[in-house]
């Protein structure tokens, strides 16, 4: 695993100086996703909560940037904590209304709040332009660099997957595995339930922050979209095609999802035809996944390599 | 005082009257049973002393205190252990990851995100002891969803212990066990009181088992108290004969 992480390191390191520009934007917006696709499956895969509302916790990072930028002529760096608080604020908000309830009714839940706040952002000229957006954001030094970008959106992926990794091993990383596998059980140890929940919602909304704010950077400016119920697929989407139960399946399956629409975009309009025949057939036949894929194929192979 | 009072208790599921008007009192360190045959209310009883389920009437007070609307996640702290009549502990665990877990969640330790969980030696420490002391001590590194029911039911019962309960509740302790199983089990729980000298509360709908194990019985019938007493008093009682030992009275 060490190895395979090294490899991959060094890969994503030199990555810029071997793609063109159109390869790099591509880079970049595989990388948001995939800060985005690991924060969604901090809650999914510990939890079991599937949220079909974290584009509110995306858009709202987004949109903290934006208006601090635009309306006060911030730095857009240091838009950064604030951004985050404001991801913290509304997943707060968010799970503390919606994880009392299980299945259908909480993702329900999530989806109405996501798209209240998009409603709102799009019919409120005056502070977030409606449907125009808030544009001209371009980020000054780093971030403003595609280079620069994406080795911030690089290093940002990194910090997440540590966090992840480190809460996974953590007393509390149990406590949330212990609450999807047997809540009245997890009751009985002393622990509650509701409480483990929300700080989970929080954390995963925090981090979903993360990827609003590169987001905002990447494309200079913040749309009413940030908030709408397709960002709140695409995450999905990408965790499902990468395998949702592999620490990495999210980065994979955000990278898959950003280069297969790259490379159908350049040849044909008809994207979401294609996208649903993927996910068809990685529903029916790669249930796991494509890192589950690839290790399926590993296994059956070991068997007659070793014969 | 009794180590648990539960003051005419009643409950209802849409209509259905689960329990109605129960009344039972547990002495420290004694061994007491609830009997009778499936939806007799034996479970239900133990839900509302858990907090698990709300009272529509009635009271339960542990220790003298009223314990009647707490919740479950609190009940545990105040030194009551519960184990599942469904023995499901936490099965993408390790057993040493359960118990561990159940240590550190009675001492609040598990809003840690950072600090590996297995890096809390005393935790590690005494989980390792409560699981030699079920006698799982081969199994500790094999994850739960592997395990047979029996050895289940006695990471369950661990996962009780770990919280130093002064109250232990099992709820039927010997079902889905094999023969041989249940005579290990029925062993296991009087080697449990010898040692610990925890006061133990199990439901149990084998008569037999019951009346083995027993100080104290109450037995229930449909929602109901039909006798209570010592194992021998309830052999003899005629409604108890006439309902669950077969005879005529």
């Amino acid at each position: 695993m060490k190895t395979k992480l090294t490899v991959a390191a060094v890969v994503l390191a030199v990555l810029p100086w071997l793609l063109h520009d159109y390869g790099l934007q591509v880079a970049i917006q595989a990388l948001v996703l995939a800060i985005f696709a690991m924060s969604f499956n901090l809650l999914f895969r510990n939890t079991g909560l599937l949220s079909f509302g974290h584009a509110a916790c995306f858009g709202a990072a987004g949109y903290a940037t934006a208006l601090l930028v635009s309306k006060l002529r911030w730095n857009f760096a240091a838009t950064l904590p604030l951004a985050l608080v404001a991801a913290a604020l509304v997943a707060l908000v968010i799970g503390f209304f919606s994880v009392r309830l299980t299945k259908i009714y909480f993702t329900m839940l999530t989806l109405a709040f996501a798209q209240m706040l998009w409603a709102v952002t799009h019919k409120w000229y005056a502070v977030t332009g409606g449907d125009n957006g808030i544009t001209g954001l371009l980020p000054p030094g780093l971030l403003g660099n595609p280079k620069g970008l994406y080795y911030a959106s690089l290093i940002a992926l990194a910090a997440v997957c540590a966090i992840i990794h480190a809460v996974r091993r953590s007393p509390a990383g149990y406590t949330l595995r212990a609450v999807r596998d047997n809540p009245a059980r997890a009751e009985a140890i002393g622990i509650s339930a509701f409480q483990y929940m929300v700080a989970a919602f929080v954390l995963s909304g925090t981090l979903s922050g993360l990827a609003g704010f590169l987001q905002v950077a990447w494309q200079h400016s913040a749309f009413p979209d940030l908030f709408y119920w397709t960002t709140s697929a695409e995450v999905i989407i990408a965790v499902i095609l990468g395998g949702s139960a592999e620490f990495f399946g999210p980065v994979i399956g955000a990278a898959v999802l950003v280069v297969l629409e790259a490379l159908v975009r350049s040849h044909t309009q008809y994207w979401p035809l294609a996208l649903g025949v993927v996910l068809l057939a990685m529903v029916l036949f790669f249930p796991s996944g494509v890192i589950g894929l690839f290790k399926r194929r590993q296994h059956e192979e070991a068997p007659r390599a070793a014969a | 005082m009794p180590l648990l009072e539960v003051h005419r208790v009643s409950k209802s599921f849409e209509g259905f009257q689960a329990l109605s008007d129960v009344s039972l009192k547990v002495e420290a360190g004694t061994l007491h049973a609830l009997m009778g045959p499936n939806g007799a209310g034996k479970t239900t009883l133990l839900n509302l002393i858990t907090g698990r389920y709300t009272l529509d009437t009635g009271r339960v007070l542990f220790a003298g205190q009223d314990i009647s609307r707490t919740p479950t996640h609190r009940i545990i702290h105040y030194g009551i252990g519960v184990s599942f009549q469904r023995a499901i502990p936490f099965p993408s665990m390790t057993v040493l990851e359960n118990v561990t877990l159940a240590v550190l969640a009675l001492d609040r330790k598990t809003r840690n995100f950072a600090r590996p969980l297995l890096s809390y030696a005393d935790a590690a420490k005494r989980a390792e002891e409560i699981i030699s002391w079920v006698g799982l001590n081969d199994l500790k590194r094999q994850v739960t969803a592997t395990l047979p029911q029996g050895d289940l039911k006695r990471v369950d019962i661990a996962l009780a212990l770990a919280s130093k309960p002064r109250l232990l509740l099992l709820d039927e302790p010997l079902a889905g066990l094999s023969r041989a199983e249940r005579a290990q089990m029925v062993g296991f729980i009087r080697e449990l009181l010898r040692s610990l000298g925890t006061t133990l509360l199990f439901t149990e709908h084998d008569t037999e088992a019951v009346l083995q194990l027993a100080e104290r019985v109450m037995v229930l019938h449909r929602g109901s108290v039909l006798a209570e007493g010592t194992p021998a008093e309830i052999r003899n009682h005629p409604g108890v004969q006439e309902a669950f030992l077969g005879r005529e009275a």
